[in-house]
């Protein structure tokens, strides 16, 4: 798949996903061009030995979660972008979700991957493992341990 | 326990065309009996189409950059005159003092893009591209028609929406196209509207009547190349 047809496939998808994790369309479309300029410079980046929809999704994740850990860009950020991320017609629950953006920066790395594709994307453990490369059962323990920090979080506020 | 929802990751893969026929008609199914996920399939899908419109151009490699500088300085070089033809029964709406845009195409090989007008020769292989001078951010597409009478859009590459063209000097259409083995004359139309406007009308009078007509407020340029 040529970079052009993976642009107009994805690019709405990369936007969007960034633009929920951090609450910000001009943040949001950093990463479109940062994630879309590095597969110009570096084509091989992307071996296709994925699918365009994981690598992609991979690749939006994990630069939102750089500028959320970035403690100057976290903060920005929350002071900013105050409103859920859910719409009117999102079958997620918009408070879970919050809750999960307030403490993603502090979250162990692939914790915070896994929060991500399940609260933010609505992923099943199978989907969530063929995204990080990993067992479903592995996923199921990573959402464990994100869910025990959550009433800890929730608890201590 | 109820079916999971179907995730946004299965609604971007179908969208892109990318998810198996099964997985397809099983979100689809399950969309039918809940309100949730229908819902979000149709804001999806809207999204989708709306990206087309409103999404800033593919970043670019330098060297492309430097590419369409060659071509300014060839065009300069070799006195081309781009002449934009704007419809006659149409005049294209333009802001009083505000030049409208110039249009230009390009062919070669990837390396060696070089301006062409009409009448010029390319061959199989060669790569077209065209590019832009405006003043205003605008919309665009580049339709063509071949030798055997195939017309197809070359920009955007699928899809009835122009692409966003933002203003500036000597700026590239996203994409270039690389001809086929078909010889003989090929008509390319580069467009150029100050609003997004459908394509598959254009396509259609270029395939009909062998060339297209611009609709307000959009220019044409038309370069007829022979392939061989």
């Amino acid at each position: 798949m040529d970079l052009g047809t993976l642009y107009r496939s994805y690019g709405h998808s990369v936007l969007r996903r960034a633009r929920s994790i951090l609450g910000s369309d001009a943040d949001a479309k950093d990463v479109l061009h940062e994630i879309f300029a590095g597969l110009v410079a570096r084509p091989e980046q992307f071996t296709g030995k994925s699918a365009p929809s994981t690598f992609l999704y991979a690749a939006t994740t994990n630069a939102c979660l750089a500028r959320l850990r970035d403690h100057k860009n976290r903060l920005r950020l929350l002071a900013e972008h105050v409103e859920p991320w859910s719409t009117a017609v999102d079958p997620r629950s918009p408070d879970t979700r919050v809750l999960v953006r307030a403490v993603l920066a502090e979250l162990p790395e692939d914790e915070a991957r896994a929060a991500v594709y399940h609260h933010v994307d609505g992923m099943s453990h199978v989907e969530i493992a063929d995204v990080l490369g990993c067992s479903p059962r592995h996923v199921g323990d990573l959402l464990a341990r994100t869910t025990e920090r959550l009433r800890d979080h929730r608890e201590a506020s | 326990m109820s079916e999971p929802h179907v995730s946004d990751l299965r609604w971007d893969r179908m969208l892109a065309g990318d998810l198996a026929e099964a997985d397809r008609a099983e979100a689809l199914a399950h969309a039918e009996h809940c309100q949730a996920c229908a819902a979000r399939h149709v804001e999806l899908s809207a999204d989708f189409a709306a990206f087309a419109t409103i999404a800033p151009p593919l970043p670019r490699r330098v060297r492309p950059q430097r590419i369409v500088a060659a071509i300014a300085a060839l065009a300069i070089a070799a006195g081309v005159v781009i002449v934009v033809r704007s419809p006659s029964d149409a005049p294209a709406e333009r802001t009083k003092g505000t030049p409208g845009p110039r249009l230009m195409l390009a062919a070669g090989s990837r390396e060696r893009l070089a301006p062409v007008m009409s009448g010029d020769r390319v061959k199989p292989g060669d790569s077209v591209q065209a590019a832009y001078t405006a003043t205003r951010d605008g919309f665009g597409a580049v339709i063509a028609r071949d030798g055997s009478g195939a017309v197809a859009a070359y920009v955007p590459a699928r899809g009835d929406a122009m692409v966003a063209l933002p203003a500036g000097t000597l700026r590239s259409y996203p994409g270039s196209t690389i001809l086929d083995e078909v010889v003989g004359a090929q008509i390319v139309e580069i467009v150029w509207c100050e609003t997004a406007q459908p394509i598959a009308p254009l396509i259609a009078e270029l395939r009909a009547a062998g060339t297209a007509t611009a609709p307000a407020s959009c220019t044409i340029e038309r370069v007829e190349l022979e392939v061989r």
